[in-house]
C-alpha cells in the first residue's frame, strides 16, 4: 500500500553531460510539510521539474500519489507555483480574478466556457489567500506578497492535494515573508493539502516545515528539522558555510 | 458635413468598403491585443510584409505569364501571409531563446521580394500604392465576402479559445504545465494573425496594417484594467478610427490608410493626455484633503 505522496527512488538527472542530481531517494507523506534547502544550483528546481515531469530522469523512477506522471490528468492533482511566477510582464492588463480563474483553463478543456460555479471556485481560492479586497485590482499593482498570494490561489483553484512552492519569497521584504510564512502554515493546519516549499529562507524553513531536506546535487539530509539542529550540523555548514550559524544561530534554538 | 455623410452612402463602393473596413476595425484589435501583450507587435509588420510580397508575386505573374493563371493580389497575399506565419511558428522552435529574431528575418525577406517583383512588374503605379497605403475604390465585392468570411472565423475562434489564448499570453509556461495544448493554441493564432493581416490590407495598406493592430492596443492599455477591458477599449478605438478616419479620406481625398492610422494616432495622445490630466487631478484632490 502507498499513501506516498512523492517517491523518488535512485533519481539522476543531467541536463547535458554534467550530472546536476545524483540517486536521489525522497518520499513524501501524504499531509506533510516538507522543506527543500541547498544553495544556489544545487538542484532543487530541477527537482521539482523532474516531480512534475516537465523533465524526464535519466536513472530512477518518480511516482506522484503512487503513479509514473504519464498525462497531464495525472498531474491534476499539483498546484504549483513556479520560481519565476512573478516575474511575469510589470503593467499586463490583467485583474487578480483573471489571473486565478486562467489556474481553471487547463481543466475546463478547449470548448467550456467558465461556468457560475467557476467563478465561484475562484472567489473562494482568492478569499482563501486573503485578497478578497483586491480581486478586481490590476494584478501588477499588487505587492509582491500579494501577487504570490495570488499565484496560490491560482494553483489552490483547481482544488490539488499536493501544492509545491519554488522559491516564493524571493524578492518579498521581511515583513511580508512572515506574513506569508504564517499564511502557508496556517494553510497547511486547515486543509489536507501536501505542501513542498524550496526555499533560501533557513529560518523560515526551520520553524515551519515538518521535515526537511538538504540539497546539493545528492540529498545530504532527509528529516525532521530538530534532528537536523541537534545531529547534524555539519551538513548545513557544508552546504551554506559558518556564516549562517554566526547569524541565525539564537533563531534555532527554542529558548 | 452630413450632406457629404449621406452622398458617400449613395456609393455601392463606398458602402462595401465601409463593411470591411467595419469588419478590419474589429478584428485587427482584438488580434492585436494578444500579439501587444505577447511583445510579439513585430510579428504584425512582418506578416505584412510577407502578405506585401504575396501581392507583387501575383501582380508579376499577372505580367510576364499572364496566361499560366491567374491569382488575385489579395488571394495571393493571403496564402503568402499564411505561408509565412506557420513558418514563424516554425523557426520559434528553432531559436528558442531568440523567439523574435525570426521576425526580422521574415521581414527582411517579404521586403525584399516585394520590391524587387514590384519593379519587375514595371514599378510604383496606382495598383501598388493601393496596397501600400490603402485604397476604398479597390475593394471589390468577393473581397469583402472573403473580408467577412475571415471576421466571422476569427470572431468565432477568438471567443471559442479567449481562455487558452489569455493563459497562453500572461504565462506560458504554467499554462503548458496545467495541460493547454499549446501547440494547437499558439499555431492556430498566428494563422488568425495572417488572415486578418492580409484582409486587413485592403483598407490601411500593407505599411500601415501594424497600425492598426498596436495603436488601439496601445491606448487601451493606458487605461484598461482587466484584460477583457483591453479587449473592449481596444476595438472601440480602432472602430472610432475606421469611421472617422473613412469619412476623412472620402471628403478629402486622402489615401484611407493613413487617415485611419493618423485618427489612430490621435486618439491614443487623446487618452494619453486625460490620462495625465485625470492623474494630476486625482492627485490634487489627494492633496487638498
Ligand atoms: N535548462 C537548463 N539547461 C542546462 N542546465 C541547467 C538548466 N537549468 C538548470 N541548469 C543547471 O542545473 C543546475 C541546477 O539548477 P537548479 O535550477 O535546479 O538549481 P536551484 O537549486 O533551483 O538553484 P536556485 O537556488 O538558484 O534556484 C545548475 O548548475 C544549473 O546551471
Ligand atoms: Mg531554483
Amino acid at each position: 500500500m502507498s499513501t506516498h505522496v512523492i517517491k523518488c527512488e535512485g533519481v539522476s538527472f543531467a541536463y547535458e553531460k554534467e550530472r546536476v542530481l545524483e540517486d536521489i531517494h525522497l518520499t513524501v507523506e501524504e499531509g506533510e510539510f516538507l522543506g527543500i534547502i541547498g544553495p544556489n544550483g544545487s538542484g532543487k528546481s530541477t527537482l521539482i521539474k523532474l516531480i512534475l515531469h516537465l523533465i524526464k530522469p535519466q536513472t530512477g523512477k518518480i511516482e506522484v500519489f503512487g503513479k509514473r506522471i504519464q498525462n497531464q490528468k495525472d498531474r491534476s492533482l499539483i498546484g504549483y507555483v513556479s520560481q519565476k511566477a512573478n516575474s511575469f510582464q510589470r503593467g499586463f492588463p490583467a485583474t487578480v480574478k483573471e489571473v486565478v480563474a486562467s489556474g481553471l483553463y487547463g481543466k475546463l478543456g478547449l470548448m467550456r466556457w467558465m461556468k457560475k460555479e467557476d467563478w465561484k471556485k475562484v472567489e473562494e481560492a482568492i478569499e482563501w489567500v486573503g485578497l478578497s479586497a483586491f480581486a478586481d485590482r490590476n494584478i501588477g499593482n499588487l505587492s509582491g506578497g500579494q501577487q504570490q498570494r495570488a499565484f496560490i490561489a491560482r494553483a489552490l483553484v483547481s482544488e490539488p492535494k499536493l501544492l509545491i512552492l519554488d522559491e516564493p519569497t524571493v524578492g518579498i521584504d521581511v515583513k511580508s515573508s512572515k506574513q506569508f510564512y504564517d499564511f502557508l502554515v496556517e494553510l497547511h493546519q486547515q486543509t489536507e493539502l501536501t505542501l513542498v516549499l524550496v526555499t533560501h529562507d533557513m529560518h523560515a524553513a526551520m520553524t515551519i516545515v515538518d521535515r526537511i531536506a538538504c540539497l546539493n546535487k545528492r540529498l545530504l539530509y532527509h528529516g525532521p528539522t530538530d534532528h537536523l539542529m541537534m545531529k547534524e550540523k555539519d551538513i548545513l555548514t557544508q552546504l551554506f558555510g559558518n556564516s549562517l550559524f554566526s547569524i541565525q544561530e539564537n533563531q534555532f534554538c527554542p529558548s | 458635413m452630413f450632406e457629404s455623410l449621406t452622398e458617400m452612402f449613395q456609393y455601392e463602393f463606398m458602402q462595401r468598403a465601409l463593411l470591411a473596413g467595419v469588419i478590419v476595425g474589429g478584428i485587427c484589435p482584438l488580434i492585436g491585443v494578444f500579439l501587444v501583450v505577447r511583445r510579439l507587435s513585430l510579428l504584425a509588420e512582418s506578416l505584412a510584409h510577407v502578405s506585401l510580397a504575396g501581392v507583387a508575386t501575383s501582380l508579376f505573374v499577372q505580367k510576364e505569364w499572364g496566361w499560366l493563371m491567374q491569382v488575385h493580389p489579395f488571394y495571393m497575399g493571403m496564402a503568402f501571409s499564411v505561408f509565412g506565419s506557420v513558418f514563424v511558428e516554425k523557426m520559434r522552435k528553432m531559436y528558442a531563446s531568440f523567439q523574435e529574431l525570426s521576425l526580422p528575418i521574415l521581414l527582411s525577406i517579404g521586403m525584399g521580394v516585394s520590391v524587387v517583383l514590384i519593379s519587375a512588374a514595371g514599378g510604383f503605379n496606382a495598383d501598388v500604392a493601393g496596397y501600400l497605403f490603402g485604397s476604398l475604390i479597390a475593394v471589390k465585392e468577393e473581397h469583402v465576402k472573403t473580408i467577412a468570411m475571415v471576421g466571422v472565423l476569427v470572431l468565432l475562434l477568438v471567443a471559442l479559445f479567449y481562455k487558452q489564448l489569455f493563459a497562453l499570453s500572461f504565462d506560458e509556461e504554467h499554462a503548458i504545465l496545467t495541460g493547454i495544448p499549446y501547440r494547437f493554441i499558439n499555431l492556430l493564432f498566428i494563422i488568425l494573425v495572417a488572415l486578418v493581416i492580409s484582409s486587413a490590407i485592403q483598407i490601411v495598406g500593407s505599411l500601415l496594417v501594424s497600425s492598426l493592430i498596436t495603436l488601439p492596443v496601445a491606448a487601451s492599455l493606458q487605461i484598461a484594467n482587466s484584460f477583457r477591458q483591453t479587449v473592449i477599449y481596444a476595438i472601440i478605438f480602432a472602430e472610432l478610427a475606421v469611421l472617422i478616419g473613412f469619412f476623412a479620406a472620402y471628403s478629402l481625398n486622402l489615401a484611407s490608410g493613413g487617415a485611419i492610422v493618423l485618427v489612430s494616432v490621435a486618439i491614443w495622445l487623446l487618452v494619453v493626455i486625460w490620462k495625465k490630466i485625470g492623474l494630476q487631478w486625482t492627485g490634487k484632490v489627494a492633496r487638498s484633503e
